[in-house]
């Protein structure tokens, strides 16, 4: 079986073919070893960076930006951002504070991503 | 009359790298200018993963690669001010400033313009039809989204596939929005491929290449747009046509940077980049005007803005410490390029990044260095897009080559 995909680890977008011959993945055309780690995990299970924002009060915006420590499963996606709807903060908050740890036991966190002074 | 050695005009990646590489290297007497209520800049409301990769080898979310520098910038104890815009600057860097204390002046040194960019409207690009509400820049829109919280519309269409349009089109759809498609004038997309698959492709929004819109429709609102196929020409093919609904229309049609202030400090333009004119230190034309960041170029990392800001920071140390005149050697940009930066070359230069984009992709090119009509130096090229800025370091070697009338050409294999 050969696959090819484009490669989203950086900005350079490799194209990458991925080749598997009994359960063993092999990839060629990525320039570095990142792209050998997403070729074979997009080709077994797609995973996603999630980023969104959380309610915030107090602070100088309406909105907290946040981020997951590490890619979601991309059928997770929705189901981790109806959670956070739920989910509200008070300033101040500090960067990479965790808002919901294990999130789905993914193993990932959501981690506040900026830090907010509280306005008064 | 207040004085300052160094006045650094924005609070974003470039005016905070630069304030800080001043700092460390031991210059006190630098105060930093920021028209909105917090420091960070655009990289505040671009909420999504990808940055500082180039840099610190690790990628970031915009909001935290703003907040590094952030901090790194406080605990420095650099002073700065907020909510003050600057109004006037002359030549001789008299710079008039309103903050909510009231109007002053301040004597500067050294100029910093690290003001940034603004995004093209639709009064830029004269799309007809009607003038109705809900037809937004698509930075805008993603403001009022990741910072206030607010959604612009229900079902989106979204003109241009610059890498801002592609994240909004996904960015919308997490948010529960309906994007109906993207777009795109030219027969190549504008975005880096990592965004067509992850922003497009992940959600199955549909990108129409070759495209634009020739119709905005609506009565109060936006209630549908025509779109239209268009030849080489750029010129729509009516019998191409067909109709969309869609409640809203979001653009990302380009960035173009700031100058309004640098033009009333007579800072001279160049018409490709929109930006100041400067040599390889990135000094504009005005003597002790330094110019980095979007305000000078349009960039798609914010690694270089960075960079750049760094880059002015040691240029600013060199231009206090010595009263040298270097020779300047004008380059300029020939064959598939559409720039070159920076447009002169000081003699004095241990090294150069020239920067520089191509005007259409091509999967394989040969770069060229010319001095006085002969080559020298080449070097091979490959997948080269006009979204992607090219970089090229001259060493000293090559620099003591070059002599007068510089050109970089780019030409087909």
């Amino acid at each position: 079986m050969n696959k090819q995909l484009i490669c989203i680890v950086c900005p350079k977008g490799c194209r990458v073919t991925v080749s598997e011959e009994n359960g063993v993945y092999t990839t060629t055309g990525n320039a570095c070893a990142r792209g050998n780690v997403y070729g074979i995990q997009e080709s077994i299970a797609p995973k996603r960076m999630l980023t969104s924002t959380i309610r915030i009060h107090n602070a100088s915006h309406a909105r907290c930006p946040v981020v997951s420590s590490a890619p979601l499963p991309k059928g997770d996606l929705f189901k981790v951002l109806a959670l956070l709807e739920n989910i509200e903060v008070t300033a101040p908050v500090v960067m990479n504070t965790v808002i919901l740890d294990n999130v789905l036991n993914s193993g990932v966190n959501i981690l506040i991503s900026r830090s907010m002074e509280e306005t008064l | 009359m207040k004085q300052n050695k160094v006045l650094i005009i924005g609070g974003g990646s470039a005016g905070l790298a630069c304030a800080i590489k001043l700092k460390e290297q031991g210059i006190d007497d630098i105060l930093l200018i920021e028209k909105e209520n917090e420091l960070g800049g655009i990289l505040k409301q671009c909420i999504h993963n990808g940055f500082g990769l180039t840099l610190y080898k690790q990628e970031y979310t915009g909001p935290m690669y703003a907040q590094l520098n952030i901090d790194r910038f406080m605990a420095l104890g650099i002073p700065f001010l907020l909510n003050a815009t600057v109004l006037d600057i002359t030549e001789s860097k008299v710079v008039t400033l309103c903050d909510p204390s009231g109007i002053f002046e301040i004597q500067a040194n050294v100029v910093v313009l690290a003001m940034g960019a603004r995004e093209r409207t639709r009064g830029n690009i004269g799309t007809p039809g009607n003038r109705c509400v809900g037809v937004w820049t698509a930075g805008n829109a993603q403001k009022y989204l990741n910072m206030d919280g607010y959604l612009v519309g229900k079902r989106i269409f979204i003109l241009g596939s610059g890498d801002i349009g592609l994240i909004m089109a996904r960015r919308l759809t997490l948010a529960k929005a309906t994007v109906v498609g993207v777009a795109e004038i030219m027969p190549y997309s504008n975005g880096l491929n990592r965004n067509i698959v992850q922003c497009l492709l992940d959600y199955d929004i549909p990108l129409y290449l070759s495209t634009t819109i020739t119709k905005i429709k609506g009565d109060g609102r936006v209630e549908g747009i025509t779109l239209c196929k268009v030849d080489e020409n750029r010129q729509p093919m009516p019998e191409t046509s067909f109709d969309i609904e869609v409640d809203t229309v979001l653009l990302s049609v380009g960035l173009i940077p700031d100058n309004v202030i640098s033009e009333k400090a007579m800072v001279e333009l160049d018409p490709k980049t929109k930006g100041p004119k400067v040599n390889s230190q990135l000094m504009t034309t005005v003597p002790g005007i330094f110019a980095c960041g979007n305000v000078l170029h349009i960039h798609d990392l914010v690694d270089h803005v960075s960079m750049e800001g760094m880059l002015v920071a040691d240029s600013i140390l060199t231009y206090l410490n010595h009263d040298t005149d270097p020779k300047m050697i004008p380059i300029r940009a020939q064959g598939a390029l559409s720039y070159v930066l920076p447009q002169t070359i000081s003699s004095e230069s241990k090294t150069v990044l020239l920067k520089y984009r191509v005007n259409k992709p091509m999967k394989k090119g040969i770069l060229k260095l010319i001095s006085n009509d002969q080559v020298i130096m080449t070097f091979p090229k490959v997948d080269l897009h006009p979204s992607e800025m090219q970089t090229l370091q001259l060493s000293q070697a090559i620099l003591c080559k070059m002599d007068y009338n510089l050109v970089v050409e780019l030409c087909d294999e």
